[in-house]
């Protein structure tokens, strides 16, 4: 699998380059990461480790993650790593897997644990409603208990719902439609109700809890078999195309790099307001066909693009955050181009194979 | 706590309501478990199904009243406490329930229902409702069942856009995760998307009720939505005292008509389907209502008067005015009969 490989350590000194002040607040402390071997959580892994060697912060990281085999299969490396220890344990019952893990305080808690398996998710959405909603209660529950300083939930885009096309960029107080009693809603909704449960938490409790609500990305370590369209471009792409589009290429979505993100949330957990939402994403509106064709174009050899859905008409779905809160409250903006992410991400997929 | 003007009046409205075409042989024999049962709705199912027995005989229903408090529920039911239908299970709804009860059919009515207890227990409030939930069908997914019912309320739909929308099942608007009041209406979503999602992997018949503003016998002092106020009001003597102009139409549900759509819905209703419950016909403004229960109870001079003052420390009640659809309900056969005067009336009555 292609993901047995460190980051870019070129990216992991540019986040903690960047993000150096917030990093600082974590200055000996112990961190809890959950879903610490996804796509979030290993960037946030590799550059915690990467900031605490060259800032000499004296912290360390218990990460949380799926099956033991699982881990050693896909992220070996992240086992090794001196002050991190990444534990196999169901998210579901976290307190109970924690076991004498929990005894030690927790100065700060990312939680981005989520299953979603996009293959079995439309018969079987339950993993994900469990993982979601359980895996958040156990979380908020014990950073109460242990009195963890600061916790950053990982939400998603995806609380909104379907963006209305007279929106052009969503933005944190426009919270539109999910039909409850649609089970495809089990993502949005878990990840909505986690987030009242985290508001619930900060207004009973005092819980200092900040959701991030995470839109699309494209980077090293970026899934290429799943359900992000980007990812299967690229994967179209590394073997000489054609790039299959099975819509009409008309959506428009947007795309920030991992180095970005990772800059967004240490912002976020050294400084976001508690019991506020933040957007974190590209504002940079791409039609998918456009996407497929700078995939081909970046991979420098001649790689076609089919659409093969038929034309719709009416406004072109949209799935766009406008990022203002981020850039104001906290002062963070992209710096990675999207040509320049895709040509990265294409390029560390091949040093892979 | 309850006294025999109680019980008359639960007793006539039994009555009337076995005259009704229901399902009930689906009832016989079975048992219920029905969470929050000292809540008004669930408190009032409760009392029917035990009447339901002695007034219509055969094999009789049997009732587990699951209860987070047994002294305040032995309160609840006075002598129907010891009636050998009924059971208590005193425990969390969150928490997981014995792994041995049995049951055929599921109610779960549990969790706060009140803005003040919303403000008071925003995390109990969430987690009676999506904990509560996970546990109630995870065990009946062991054990089987033949109907699930959860209590839902119309709050789920938030805020529908556009002032002339009627609302049917399908309309769903605008919920900010993050409002004070969502840890109500956002956990009734999620509980909602439970249902659905047991039902489509392992095909539980999950049913859903929303729920407007539903009163009757029963109704507690410590209920701070305004009816119950107004209600308490009148038996007190005092004067009821508007907070706004009084504009705002409600269609008001009475319990035994609101009983009426629970049982449908359980026993007939679509798997994973939400159904609304209100009576749109029986809608009056805050005021007149205000007003016909002062002239209600002319002996106790009771006056309506109006202070508009500032904000309240408790949460606003957001729930927009508009109008309602309940053809689905209808659908099922449900046709509702008890107005806002008679049901008040007859509320008033039940609590002297």
């Amino acid at each position: 699998m292609s993901s047995e490989r460190e980051l870019p350590l070129a990216d992991l000194e540019a986040i903690t380059a960047a993000a150096a002040a917030d990093l600082e607040r974590w200055r000996g402390a112990r961190l809890l990461l959950t879903g610490a071997t996804g796509f979030f959580g290993r960037w946030l892994v590799e550059s915690f480790h990467h900031a605490n060697a060259t800032l000499g912060l004296g912290a360390s990281l218990l990460g949380i993650a799926g099956p033991e085999e699982e881990i050693a299969a896909t992220v070996p490396h992240l086992l090794r790593l001196p002050n991190i220890e990444i534990l196999p344990a169901d998210i579901r019952t976290l307190r109970t897997a924690l076991g004498s893990h929990s005894a030690g305080p927790f100065d700060a808690m990312v939680h981005a644990a989520i299953q979603v398996d996009a293959s079995t998710y439309a018969a079987a959405p339950l993993p994900t409603i469990e993982t979601g909603i359980l895996g958040s209660w156990e979380l908020f529950e014990l950073a109460r208990v242990v009195e963890t300083k600061r916790v950053l939930f990982l939400s998603s885009g995806g609380v909104y719902g379907a963006q209305p096309s007279t929106i052009e960029r969503m933005s944190e107080s426009q919270a539109t439609t999910l039909d409850p009693t649609d089970p495809a809603s089990a993502y949005g909704e878990s990840k909505r109700a986690a987030e009242t449960l985290a508001a619930c938490y900060h207004r009973q409790y005092g819980l200092n809890v900040v959701i991030a609500r995470p839109f699309s990305f494209v980077g090293p370590a970026l899934p290429l078999d799943r359900h992000f369209a980007i990812g299967n471009f690229i994967r179209d792409a590394l073997v000489g195309g054609p790039i299959v589009i099975t819509g009409d290429g008309r959506p428009l979505r947007s795309y920030l790099y991992p180095t970005d993100l990772v800059i967004a949330l240490w912002a976020l957990l050294a400084r976001g307001t508690a019991g506020r939402a933040y957007n974190v994403g590209s504002e940079e509106a791409i039609a998918l066909a456009d996407v497929a064709h700078r995939v081909a174009a970046a991979t420098g050899s001649a790689v076609k693009v089919e659409v093969r859905g038929t034309p719709t008409d009416g406004p072109a779905p949209r799935y766009l955050p406008d990022t203002t809160r981020l850039r104001q409250e906290l002062g963070v903006s992209p710096r990675v181009s999207l040509d320049s992410a895709i040509s990265r991400t294409i390029a560390w997929h091949r040093g892979a194979t | 706590m309850i006294g025999a003007a109680h019980r008359a009046i639960v007793r006539e409205d039994a009555e009337r309501l076995i005259a009704r075409t229901l399902p009930w042989e689906r009832l016989a024999g079975r048992t219920v478990l029905i969470t929050g049962a000292t809540g008004l709705v669930a408190g009032y199912l409760t009392e029917f199904l035990l009447l339901r027995n002695r007034l219509m005989g055969g094999a009789p229903t049997k009732v587990i009243a699951l209860v987070r408090d047994l002294t305040r529920a032995r309160m609840r039911f006075g002598t129907d406490a010891d009636s050998p239908a009924l059971t208590f299970l005193e425990q969390d709804v969150a928490a997981p329930l014995p792994a041995l009860l049995q049951c055929d059919l599921v109610v779960h009515a549990a969790g706060n229902a009140t803005p003040r207890r919303f403000a008071a227990d925003p995390v109990g409030t969430y987690t009676a409702a999506v904990l509560g939930t996970h546990q109630l069908l995870s065990h009946v997914a062991r054990t089987g069942t033949e109907g699930f019912l959860l209590l839902s309320s119309g709050a789920v739909h938030g805020a529908v856009p556009g002032a002339a929308t009627v609302i049917d099942e399908r309309a769903i608007g605008i919920v900010d995760p993050l409002d004070p009041y969502a840890c109500y209406a956002e956990s009734k979503r999620m509980a909602e998307t439970m249902c659905a999602a047991w039902t489509r992997q392992h095909e539980l018949p999950t049913r859903i009720a929303r729920l407007g503003h539903s009163y009757g016998p029963g109704l507690r002092r410590d209920d701070d939505r305004a009816f119950a106020e107004f209600v308490y009001n009148v038996l007190d003597g005092r004067d009821i005292v508007l907070h706004s102009d009084g504009s705002a139409v409600r269609p008001y549900c009475y319990l035994a008509d609101v009983t009426d759509a629970l049982l449908r819905i359980l026993l007939s209703g679509g798997d994973g389907e939400p159904y609304l419950v209100a009576y749109p016909e029986a809608s009056c403004s805050v005021r007149e209502l205000a007003t016909f229960l002062a002239a209600a109870a002319p002996a106790h001079h009771v006056t309506v008067r109006t202070e508009i003052a500032a904000p309240a420390a408790v949460i606003a009640n957001q729930d927009p005015q508009r109008a309602l659809d309940v053809s689905k309900l209808r659908g099922l056969g449900w046709d509702p009969r008890i107005g806002y005067e008679e049901g008040f009336r007859r509320t008033l009555r039940s609590l002297q």
